[in-house]
């Protein structure tokens, strides 16, 4: 019985060519006495031929042929992926020039409402006075000079007062 | 079933390869592509998908290469490579559940691309019906235990050889021969008795 449960852990190995001499003298004592054994490895080598047996299909010349053709095209497609937005927008800016650019924008922005701006004031003698009412006059015409400069001028003063 | 090649010719396409030349990956596919598409043919069992494996398989070999240390044979590195494509699309059917027979597409009209050896007369002694469970018991073993079998009995690989390409010992080989025979043999006892014995 133990020498069956050893036999039987070999058989494979037996089969295979892969036991030792020592082992495969024990292994082939054993299956000339041991029907159940020599059963097991029937099926076995049975099993292993039928596996052998298997039917591979020979593929023809066609279809390598298309294997290739379509085998280019993958590998093509691998090679050169195909332009969509995704990776078109996938491309960032380098974080060094990216702050760069800002900064200029910001800087140019600045310069603009500067240059273009006109500060108010409130003017304190006579010429300044006309100067600030002229230009009142092109921002908003009528809204100041309506006939009555002696009231215009209490007005003026009394604010430049407060 | 290991593959002829002059190893010089083969270091000198491999280094072609390397260099992005593509007449030499075009050669490389005619010497691999009838033992890659045998052993993706074992895992898949069908022509069409065999052929989808064969093709990602040569994909990542040409975008590879150059990971390719030829510490080994190129023919391990490549064995590997099919193995895992192999056992990438059964993972992915078995998920999608998708069944592609050669007899559909038959039906479907196809050209039909392979010689029909199933008249042979060699082939009439062939228990149908036992080859037929077996490649369904096979497909069923655990991973390690399929990838071991098929290599060595279908695809005649040496265990060494099996072993370089999982990346274990000949010992770790031969307890996953010895466990999916084991298993087969025990899905299998009622057919063998009628068919061996």
């Amino acid at each position: 019985m133990f020498e069956c449960l050893f036999v039987k852990r070999k058989l494979y190995d037996y089969i295979d060519n892969s036991l030792s001499e020592e082992e495969k003298i024990r292994v082939k004592a054993h299956l000339d006495v041991c029907l159940d054994c020599q059963g097991k490895i029937k099926q076995m080598e049975s099993l292993i031929r039928q596996s052998q047996r298997k039917n591979i299909p020979q593929p023809s010349d066609d279809f390598w042929h298309n294997f290739k053709t379509e085998l280019d095209q993958k590998l093509n497609q691998k090679l050169v992926p195909e332009f969509n937005l995704k990776t078109r927008f996938s491309y960032r800016l380098k974080p060094a020039f990216a702050f760069s650019l800002a900064s200029v924008i910001i800087v140019v922005i600045t310069m603009y409402f500067y240059l273009h701006s006109r500060p108010v004031f409130l003017a304190k003698e006579d010429t300044d006075l006309i100067e600030e009412m002229n230009f009142w006059e092109e921002i908003a015409p009528g809204s100041l000079l309506n006939g009555n400069e002696e009231v215009i001028i209490e007005e003026m003063e009394s604010l430049s007062s407060t | 079933m290991s593959i002829e090649i002059d190893i010089d010719k083969e270091k000198a396409l491999i280094m072609r390869m390397k260099q992005n030349e593509r007449s030499a990956f075009d050669e490389l596919v005619c010497i691999y592509r009838n033992k890659g598409f045998a052993v993706a043919y074992n895992f898949v069992d069908n022509p069409e998908d065999a052929k989808d494996v064969l093709q990602e398989t040569f994909i990542k070999v040409y975008l590879n290469i150059k990971k390719f240390k030829e510490q080994a044979k190129f023919s391990t590195w490549f064995y590997r490579i099919v193995v895992n494509c192999s056992l990438d699309f059964l993972r992915r059917r078995k998920t999608m559940r998708k069944v592609f027979t050669q007899n559909l597409l038959d039906e479907e009209g196809k050209v039909q691309q392979f010689e029909d050896k199933r008249y042979e007369p060699g082939r009439i002694l062939m228990n149908e019906e036992l080859s037929s469970v077996l490649d369904n018991c096979i497909s069923e073993l655990p991973e390690k235990q399929k990838v071991c079998f098929i290599l060595k009995h279908q695809n005649g690989l040496s265990n060494q050889e099996i072993a370089r390409v999982l990346k274990c010992t000949i010992s770790t080989v031969k307890v996953h021969l010895f466990r999916a025979v084991r298993n087969l043999q025990e899905k299998l006892s009622g057919y063998l008795k009628t068919e061996g014995g």
